[in-house]
């Protein structure tokens, strides 16, 4: 961490010099071509725009800074670090554990990066420790270590070929037949490196490692080759930003950074073309020329469609720009708006409840068209991560809530598909930023399990959802002391299909399980949530059935499936055991113990009242 | 009641059709994007131009009969003096099969000269040629080459097969003679 931040500081000091005085006219600077550059991150390659935004939103939590959007504060953050730094663009929610004013929320590297040196130790035994016992604090500062080490990465992405303010001695630059009209770049320096590292060991070999006894250019040589092996050191290990395909087999498809490239020799003739491009770009917008910069960027993009699937990155890059779940949201918050006004009137089919309806129509198009999306971005079905599980179940409530009113036409069907899918899309947005539209973890990377088990369980938590929220509006009528008898059979109907679907689910899961991990079940905290749904949906509807219980308290029942499977989905993660224990976890903890309580509350009074009523 | 389980079997139906679907489509990264639209085995070497010990101007089309090998090196660069040797026992093994092609970064051509005396005291055979790659032009601008030694196999349509990084490669041995004799083929 020290050795990082010493560097660090050096590397900018080389930059700051050649940092230019006036900020460079952002306006003519054209971002269209450079957003759509691919680069691979978190296993996939994703259009730079897509890259630049969960980067931004992971220190900043949102998609612009200062007035600049994710595309320009990235161009600015890889080509012309020195201003980069000073930009206050991490976000601290306590500033006070670095020692920071409480005044600001925002703060630049320059100013944490000191900051975080004098807490390296604390940090170091911090690691040293399980991240489970961590405080509130620890995990912030953890947070805030992370995100400066990434941005370090970035800074120093294209430091390779920034012009440097490093004379090189007379002799040296002779030798190496430099052109004194272009800029002195690391790259530059790479070739000649072996080159300078004989001179130097023919020195040492002559005088020793006395560099008193150095002659004026020999000093000039040794100090030389301390400063490039210090900003070479700089580079290494600088993995992040992966914009150089892979050319040979032995990369097995892993794409390069441009240190990464130059250091491993993974280089071949169809990346120096393209990287020479991005050394155009960079020293282009690092000397505030706007044209160089535009023409820079086009031609990269012509040529990045060697590399890539230009159609999906076209797709991606619509979905950045329309995010079509929050138009889903807000079409469903419309349509529960107008549904509401409708009420009121209470006169019948007017054209407010047909508004209500289209409105809902057009909140299911965009949510059914951002499912589709993401499915085409990622070649995989659509649910792999709890957050994606979340909109995809918020997708099969609206779905059932839309076919119900299409049939029974009685404004229960939308109010049903609105308010699922406020809530729900609700729920996932407080986990977006968890979205990165990454690639599975190892164990649910086949289409195959996850087009059948996973839509199998989720489509069933959403069948469950849906009688739950049925059973609640049957609770409540009786409650009001009027009569509900005909929410009985949809609601019976509803617990029946999310029966079929959550046992087909565990099922298929069982086998899965025995394909992956050799055991058909293993008691696994997922598992038995799979299972508690099928036994708590088969128990509520043979007692029903049995005539053991009646329909208030089969209501009851089928009311407090939300809370098993809000358990089941959201709960097993928070145990961190088990071989499902991928999912976030984070903040998830109080929200799913009060969302508990206040169902059971909920049920409770409900029944009580409606039973009191009914007395 | 008859209609809902059409309406099960049509979902599953479109179930195991999407199953079916995504199956057929390839993750990311791993296949789509680089199998198919990347060359990842194959590519054309650029053609250049060099100049070789002897002053004469030549170019890598020059050499489109055999395979081609070009190896980027210099005389302070300690492993290429270490595969030299070897290169030059492979050229004799593969004669009239292939083409060697060292292109150096040496400033001095008496570097040059003293390197060749003492690592091929008895000279070299015909299938070599000896050029100046002073700029690097050629090897950082052309191939992406930023170290020594680096070396390119090239069929004899000159198209790239393999990068050799460093000398850590067996060069005068039996499984690089059969592989210069296939390329020459190809």
């Amino acid at each position: 961490m020290r050795i990082a931040s010493l560097l660090l500081i050096i590397f900018a000091a080389f930059f700051a010099a050649v940092a230019y005085a006036e900020t460079p006219a952002q306006t003519s600077f054209a971002y269209e071509d450079f957003k759509h550059l691919p680069v691979q991150h978190g296993g996939r390659i994703k259009p730079v725009d897509s890259f630049a935004r969960s980067f931004l939103k992971t220190i900043t939590g949102k998609e612009s800074v200062n007035g600049l959007d994710a595309n320009e504060w990235l161009a600015e953050t890889l080509f012309d670090p020195a201003r980069a730094l000073n930009r206050p663009v991490f976000r601290l929610f306590t500033p006070s554990l670095l020692g920071l004013s409480k005044d600001k929320r925002y703060f630049s590297y320059a100013e944490i990066a000191p900051a975080l040196q004098t807490r390296a130790d604390a940090i170091n035994k911090l690691h040293a420790t399980d991240a489970k016992n961590w405080t509130e604090d620890q995990h912030e500062l953890a947070r805030i270590q992370e995100a400066s080490i990434l941005y370090e990465q970035l800074l120093r992405s294209f430091s390779l070929v920034l012009p440097l303010n490093i004379s090189v001695p007379p002799d040296l630059a002779k030798a190496w037949k430099m052109d004194a009209s272009k800029p002195f770049t690391l790259r530059e320096y790479i070739g000649s490196q072996q080159d300078l590292e004989e001179r130097v060991k023919k020195i040492v070999r002559r005088k020793g490692d006395d560099v008193t006894k150095y002659n004026e250019k020999e000093k000039q040589v040794a100090t030389f080759a301390f400063e490039m092996a210090t900003l070479e050191l700089s580079g290494a290990n600088n993995m992040l930003f992966r914009v150089m395909p892979a050319q040979w087999d032995s990369a097995q498809g892993e794409w390069f950074s441009p240190w990464a490239m130059m250091q491993s020799g993974q280089g071949a003739p169809a990346t120096a073309e393209y990287f020479a491009g991005w050394e155009a770009a960079a020293q282009a917008y690092n000397s505030g020329n706007a044209d160089a910069w535009n023409k820079a960027t086009a031609n990269l993009c012509a040529q990045s469609d060697k590399f890539t699937d230009s159609a999906k990155v076209e797709l991606e890059l619509a979905y950045n720009a329309l995010h079509p779940l929050n138009l889903a949201l807000a079409f469903y918050l419309l349509s529960a708006l107008v549904f509401a006004v409708h009420a009121m009137r209470d006169n019948g089919n007017s054209w407010v409840y047909r508004a209500s309806a289209v409105l809902l129509a057009a909140g299911a198009t965009a949510h059914t068209a951002a499912m589709l999306m993401r499915v085409e971005i990622l070649s995989r079905p659509p649910v792999g991560t709890l957050y994606e599980s979340i909109i995809f179940v918020a997708l099969v409530c609206v779905l059932i809530g839309a076919g119900w009113e299409a049939r029974k036409k009685n404004g229960s069907g939308l109010l049903l598909a609105a308010v699922s899918g406020i809530v729900l899309l609700c729920c996932a947005m407080g986990f977006a930023s968890e979205d990165t539209l990454q690639v599975l973890v190892a164990v649910l990377n086949t289409n195959f399990w996850l087009a059948t088990h996973v839509l199998c369980i989720t489509m069933g938590y959403g069948w469950c959802i849906a009688a739950s929220m049925v059973a609640h509006a049957y609770l409540y009528e009786r409650a009001k002391g009027r009569s509900a008898d005909t929410l009985f059979a949809p609601v019976k109907i509803l617990s029946l299909i999310a029966l079929l679907f959550t046992a087909v689910g565990t099922i298929l899961g069982g086998i899965w399980a025995d394909q992956s991990w050799g055991r058909f079940w293993g008691w696994d905290p997922k598992e038995n949530g799979a299972l508690l749904i099928v036994l708590w949906l088969v128990w509520v509807l043979h007692a029903r059935i049995a005539g053991q219980i009646d329909r208030p308290l089969f209501m009851v029942g089928i009311a407090a499936i939300s809370v098993i499977v809000a358990l089941a989905w959201f709960g097993v993660n928070l145990l961190s055991v088990g071989l499902h224990s991928y999912g976030f976890i984070d903040g998830i903890a109080l929200g799913l113990s009060l969302f508990c309580a206040a169902e059971a509350a909920l049920i409770g009074g409900l029944y009580y009242l409606g039973r009191k009523r009914a007395a | 009641m008859n209609r809902n389980i059409i309406i099960l079997i049509a979902l599953i139906t479109v179930t195991v059709l999407y199953t079916a679907y995504t199956e057929k489509m390839r993750p990311p990264v791993t296949d789509a994007l680089v199998k198919t639209k990347t060359l990842t085995t194959e590519q054309a070497a650029p053609d250049f131009e060099f100049t070789d010990i002897k002053g004469n101007k030549l170019r890598l089309s020059d050499f489109k009969v055999q395979a081609d090998i070009v190896n980027f090196w210099a005389s302070w660069c300690a492993p290429c003096a270490i595969e030299f040797p070897q290169m030059i026992r492979l050229a004799q093994a593969t004669k009239d099969k292939s083409v060697f092609i060292f292109l150096s970064w040496d400033e001095k051509d008496e570097d040059i000269a003293r390197f060749l005396k003492k690592h091929a005291p008895s000279g070299m055979p015909e299938n070599i040629v000896i050029g100046h790659d002073k700029s690097r032009s050629i090897a950082q601008d052309l191939f992406q080459t930023y170290r020594l030694p680096e070396t390119y196999l090239l069929t004899s349509r000159l198209n790239i097969t393999d990068k050799i990084i460093g000398a850590d490669v067996a060069w005068d041995g039996e499984a690089m003679i059969r592989r210069i004799q296939d390329l020459s083929a190809q």
